[in-house]
């Protein structure tokens, strides 16, 4: 392994996990791993497996348990078994995983593992440097512990919604589902940090991230704000309200851009491009504070101009004067975007129906390396006989008994 | 312990190396003397008179604590070679500029791996540090747009809403830390340094999936949703009473809907046949989000929260900045950190996350502008007093910003 030495794909080669997680933001936290080397075997209850199977988008629409694309994104480079954790049989293989491993990571509702006999515990008795993350809703204390969470829930108890949107308007949530992906990628961290202090102490660690908590975290620190003097940012439509209200998104000919001239060289290189030089040289333009003063004469200085020009026009003239401008392209402009391809941002992953599938690739790479070829998302139950016939020792009679009586 | 130098600004990178700050490294935050980070001069307001400005931005002031900080000249030569000083005493190297940046500086990744081959360097510029927009610039907004993010956010019935918060920069921040970490472990398997490209819009690819999938896979554009969801009904957020107060409400199933009938008292609207189904929801939405407004429009939203989630029903308070000060779940996890800095006094800042069940979790105060310089300078670097007077007075370093506003200069 020491000759591959141009790609990331292997830096996490020394690290094993059990992934006992589901739907998104525990996958999200595995796949990094996953997909920078670490070994990842997928625990999956053997009737219908992870629940993100269920997600779309479904490959042609039509639903199905290897049919959804998100499971597919979510889950490559792992292997999938299927273990009834339920029976004390299915409790022991995991266990035997578990001793074995450097991580185990779960995204169960507070109180599941202990009820499955897995309790931390649990795991350091047969693993003593055992690793284990746990991504919860809310935490696995405090009064809202067992509280319920969807995307709208996570993003208004975690400070997003609040300041989002038309002031005469409710709140309005951000698009997609980020508040997953951040709690996975934060667990993702926790997860090599353990790992890096259990290599230094010879101890176990335990990490645990609270959706809620991750969001917060995100957020432009409203409440720091509040704390400082008292301001309370409210809804502000299409600028953005937080020192910089010069960040408008306004209408093109053939769309919308954002205008993120943020600063005040910034905004200065934006009106000479749009022949407004005029104002660039007025005294009340020259300092940030006095730019937010004047941001709607500002903003109606630069339509005609933006107005009349189409998205993408306007992002490479402003840009190439070193302006923050965005087209705000949509998932297919993302997609087709030149820039992305010469970089191969997205890739394409085999299926097992035929084909390639198109999914965005490793979010990071080797200076000067195109990224490296990711292996599928596992079928339900893929790898269940490899792992236990390889792995574990059991035979291939142990395997298909087992499968009989519903412990795999 | 790692030692980072952070050569960042503003909020993604200084975000990515809080959190190893956090985690016990040595962080050794850079600024110039002439270009002090531009966050300093954000996030202002209220704030608007006072000596010092530049040390009461709540923004700097959050994701910039358990850092030293020093002001040092990189375009002065002697500035440069004390950086790659401190480059050779070091692990990691994080920055966040496009490439052209680094080079005109002359402290791209080959240089200074001259100087120590276990360096880990991540580069993180908004678009990546190849293809033909390399050099293009973004904040957090920018790099989100480009991701898709924007396009699919705000109201059903309006155009692509900006983020108030900004995912461009946090996301990236986090990706930026994980991916140090990855290379400190890839350092150990090659016995070398390495060299990172971190696309802030490609890292934030992965947080809209579902959108781009659509696409790929189906052809489909998603549009804007607002508050509303594909099948799902009620889906939505609703005032209550008092001042600018909301409630989100989520009921996920029919089974979810049922609970949520038996929390309000079983109303009759509620026993309406096209209520009874998910799909019949759907069909008569507005004007269940009319009864569903009427209740909520009398009681405040942690009332209306507890009623349902009580119940079973996803809920959740619309929490403003003072929301979150006060909110008992928080507190009884003692999220929320109070640090006392110089210039700015005893504030409450986020407190960590992830949470380490074995790990000492202490916060030092974002740094003032050139504080450690005698630390970094004299200690680690072992020049003398006189020496560090002497880069003072020739302006390489400095514990004044020479430029301590955001102006057009």
């Amino acid at each position: 392994m020491g000759s591959d030495t141009t790609t990331l794909a292997h830096a996490l080669s020394s690290i094993r996990v059990v992934d006992l997680t589901h739907y998104i933001a525990g996958p999200y936290c595995t796949k990094l791993l996953a997909d920078y080397g670490a070994e990842v075997i997928k625990i999956e209850r053997p009737e219908d497996g992870d629940g993100a199977r269920a997600l779309p988008p479904f490959f042609g629409d039509q639903p199905g348990r290897e049919r959804s694309g998100l499971f597919f994104f979510l889950n490559t480079n792992k292997q999938s078994i299927t273990l009834n954790l339920k029976t004390p049989r299915g409790r022991d293989i995991l266990l035997q995983l578990v001793a074995r491993a450097d991580v185990v990571v779960d995204n169960f509702r507070p109180g599941v593992m202990a009820r499955l006999g897995l309790a931390r515990e649990e795991l350091e008795r047969v693993n003593p440097r055992v690793v284990s993350v746990s991504i919860t809703n809310f935490g696995t204390s405090g009064p809202y512990r067992d509280y319920q969470l969807t995307d709208s829930v996570a993003y208004a108890l975690g400070g997003w919604m609040y300041p989002m949107g038309e002031l005469d308007r409710p709140p309005v949530q951000p698009g997609g589902a980020f508040g997953q992906y951040i709690a996975g990628l934060y667990a993702a961290i926790g997860a090599l940090q353990a790992v890096r202090m259990r290599n230094a102490t010879g101890e176990a660690q335990s990490v645990e991230v609270s959706i809620q908590e991750a969001l917060i975290a995100t957020t432009l620190y409203d409440f720091v704000a509040f704390s400082y003097a008292g301001f309370v940012r409210k809804r502000s439509g299409r600028q953005f309200h937080l020192g910089f209200p010069n960040l408008v998104t306004l209408p093109c000919a053939d769309g919308y851009v954002g205008i993120h001239a943020g600063l005040p060289h910034q905004l200065h290189a934006l009106l000479e491009l749009v022949g407004r030089a005029d104002l660039a040289a007025e005294p009340r333009y020259r300092t940030l504070a006095g730019l937010g003063a004047h941001a709607q004469e500002l903003h109606e200085a630069l339509l005609p101009w933006v107005r009349q020009r189409g998205k993408w026009e306007i992002y490479h003239a402003a840009q190439a004067r070193g302006i923050p401008v965005a087209p705000i392209p949509s998932p297919a402009e993302v997609v087709e975007w030149v820039h992305l391809k010469e970089r191969q941002a997205f890739v394409e992953v085999a299926h097992p129906g035929g084909g390639t599938v198109k999914i965005p690739g490793p979010p990071f790479r080797e200076s000067g390396q195109p990224p490296w070829p990711l292996r599928r998302a596992p079928r339900l139950g893929e790898h269940t006989e490899e792992i236990l016939c390889g792995q574990l020792g059991y035979s291939t009679a142990e395997v298909h008994a087992l499968r009989a009586e519903g412990v795999l | 312990m790692l030692r980072v130098v952070d050569l960042t600004n503003g909020w993604a990178g200084p975000l990515a190396t809080c959190l190893l700050g956090d985690f016990g490294a040595e962080v050794i935050k850079v600024e110039s003397p002439s270009h002090m980070d531009w966050w300093r001069g954000a996030g202002l307001q209220g704030t608007v008179e006072g000596p010092k400005l530049y040390e009461q931005s709540p923004t700097f002031n959050t994701v910039n604590r358990n850092k030293y900080g020093i002001a040092l000249e990189l375009t002065h030569p002697r500035g440069r070679a004390l950086f790659k000083e401190l480059i050779r005493v070091s692990d990691l190297l994080i920055a966040n500029y496009p490439p052209r940046i680094l080079r005109k500086l002359g402290i791209d990744y080959q240089t200074l791996a001259a100087v120590n081959p276990r360096l880990v360097m991540v580069t993180l510029p908004a678009f990546g540090n190849s293809g033909p927009e390399c050099e293009y610039v973004g904040f957090g907004c920018t790099t989100e747009a480009m991701a898709g993010i924007t396009w699919v956010s705000g109201y059903e019935d309006g155009p692509p809403q900006m983020l108030s918060n900004a995912i461009g920069d946090p996301g990236s921040a986090l990706n930026a830390c994980f991916a140090a970490l990855v290379g400190v472990f890839e350092r150990e398997r090659r016995g070398a340094g390495v060299s990172i490209d971190l696309s802030h819009v490609e890292g934030l690819l992965p947080m809209n999936a579902a959108a781009l999938l659509d696409y790929t896979i189906n052809g489909r554009v998603q549009q804007r949703q607002g508050n509303r969801h594909p099948t799902l009904a009620p889906h939505g957020c609703y005032p209550c009473r008092g001042d600018d107060e909301w409630v989100v409400i989520a009921v996920t199933s029919d089974r979810q809907w049922e609970q949520f009938c038996r929390a309000l008292g079983d109303p009759p609207w509620a026993r309406a046949e096209r209520f009874a189904t998910m799909a019949g929801r759907k069909a008569a939405e507005d004007e269940l989000d009319r009864y569903i407004t009427a209740w909520t429009q009398e009681r405040d939203p942690y009332e209306v929260m507890e009623t349902l989630q009580q119940a079973g029903v996803p809920a959740g308070a619309v929490l403003s900045g003072p929301g979150i000060l006060s909110d008992a779940h928080l507190a009884a996890r003692e999220f929320l950190l109070a640090i006392e800095k110089a210039e700015a006094g005893v504030h409450l800042y986020p407190g960590f996350v992830p949470r380490f069940q074995r790990a000492a979790s202490a916060a030092r105060p974002a740094p003032c502008f050139g504080e450690h310089n005698a630390y970094v300078f004299g200690t680690l670097l072992g020049l003398s007093a006189e020496e560090i007077a002497q880069l003072a007075a020739e302006r390489v370093i400095s514990q004044e910003p020479f430029f301590p506003t955001l102006s057009a200069r």
